[in-house]
């Protein structure tokens, strides 16, 4: 019972960083950058948002299987496969929950002032300390919004995790599958008790962020003189 | 000294500018939309000119024919923004010492608590932009911007959103800075009532060329 309770918030935590990551560079690259084909290439980005879990768990098994391309290369660098393994659960959890991160980081930024980034470069800051000082914290509360709906969602994965990683105990049996199969199985006991963790988890995990965010924020919002 | 010689398509019209400032303020006057703050971004290297010549000092700020432009961040200029863009989620302290991050920690305390004291801003020093008054906020960009230690300011629009006693301070304040600094000084203004600031007045005027308007800063008598 504890394996699967780790093994999703490992995938979660894991799943949510990724998309962090790359949400936060593409977000900030097509905010900036302009050419042809970038609308073509956001609606790619959110397809995994609207596409059925199932759909997008089984273009990840075309693209990862033996004879995919990114199997291949897997295969080639690491001589091992990805599917049917705890990473193939991040993966599925980083792909549903990248639109998520991608939309509120992208956003996050167009709601930032320009003339405090542009001040910033007049005061002698390189693009990567205006990046990192100035438009990201003031991004922050946007950012951190997109980092509370990747995690919930990729905590909660299901359709495109089962068909990627499939569902084997102690390897990549994560919450979601226990509690189908459990109820599946007439189970009730595993499944509540299951549910309450999950339910538990993430409350506290949201509840943590938003009053991180909140803490901060309020800081330099609130008008009254010390 | 600068020098900037330059055109710059924009939208509407071409905007041509001509201008040579020695350590004297000068004052660009033009109706809203005449391309004022275009000059001063093209100058601190926000947008870039079409073509032409900025040069401050010995420094090649920009040039089309050499292919120069250096970025912002090497021009070594200060620029007091239309409504200052402090930086919203800094205190006051870490707005002033923004631009001195390149000074050891003792000098950098030393030359806060100087500038927080010739601004009479010392008891802001843990504030955040949002609880500060128009007036303070103004004290708080100047500071910000002298630390740097330029060699030209930018004033965009500094004193419009003053009232009518606050703006009579803060222009003698302006006036008093120069004589300290000893720099050029550019400022932008729609109001001909700040001329008088202008050791030279440069106005504003639209002409028509082949079915082009061009606007062009000329200087006043």
């Amino acid at each position: 019972m504890i394996y699967p309770i780790f093994l999703s918030i490992k995938v979660a935590i894991i799943a949510t960083l990724i998309s962090f990551v790359v949400g936060i560079f593409f977000a900030r690259l097509f905010f900036v950058k302009n050419f042809p084909g970038k609308e073509a290439i956001e609606a790619i980005f959110f397809l995994p948002m609207v596409l059925p879990p199932t759909v997008t768990g089984f273009i990840l098994l075309i693209l990862f299987g033996k004879h995919g391309p990114l199997g291949f290369l897997i295969r080639k660098i690491f001589n091992s496969q990805l599917l049917f393994t705890w990473w193939a659960a991040v993966i599925a959890s980083s792909v549903v929950a990248f639109p998520l991160m991608y939309q509120s980081a992208k956003a996050a930024f167009e709601s930032v002032d320009i003339k405090q980034e542009r001040a910033a470069r007049i005061l002698g800051a390189n693009e990567l300390r205006v990046f990192c000082t100035i438009t990201m914290p003031l991004a922050w509360p946007g950012i951190l919004s997109g980092v509370v709906l990747s995690f919930a969602r990729a905590i909660g994965e299901f359709g495109a995790t089962l068909m990627t990683a499939g569902n084997i105990p102690g390897k990549t049996q994560t919450i979601p599958m226990v509690i189908y199969f459990a109820v599946e199985s007439g189970d009730y006991k595993t499944a509540i008790y299951l549910v309450v963790v999950i339910i538990l988890f993430s409350f506290g995990m949201i509840f943590w962020l938003n009053w991180l965010s909140r803490k901060k924020v309020l800081k330099y919002t609130k008008k009254q003189r010390q | 000294m600068l020098k900037a010689k330059f055109v710059k398509k924009l939208p509407d019209f071409v905007l041509k500018v001509d201008l040579f400032v020695d350590k004297e303020i000068l004052v660009l006057i033009g109706p809203s939309g005449s391309g004022k703050t275009t000059v001063l971004e093209c100058i601190s290297g926000l947008q870039k000119p079409d073509s032409g010549e900025i040069i401050l000092g010995e420094k090649v700020l920009f040039s089309s024919s050499r292919r120069i432009n250096l970025p912002s961040y090497k021009r070594g200029i200060g620029y007091i923004f239309q409504e200052y863009a402090l930086f919203n989620h800094l205190t006051v302290k870490d707005n002033i010492l923004y631009g001195a991050k390149n000074l050891l920690k003792e000098e950098k305390e030393k030359q806060l608590n100087e500038i927080l004291k010739q601004f009479n801003i010392s008891h802001l020093a843990e504030r955040y932009p949002v609880q500060l008054s128009g007036g303070e906020r103004q004290r708080v960009a100047m500071a910000r911007t002298l630390i740097t230690k330029p060699h030209l300011l930018l004033l965009d629009e500094p004193l419009s959103a003053m009232d009518r006693k606050l703006r009579e301070r803060l222009r003698k304040e302006i006036k008093e800075l120069h004589k300290q600094w000893n720099i050029p000084f550019v400022l932008v203004t729609h109001c001909r009532c700040e001329a008088e600031l202008g050791d030279k007045v440069f106005k504003a005027e639209k002409d028509e060329n082949k079915g082009e308007t061009i606007m062009w800063f000329c200087q006043s008598a």
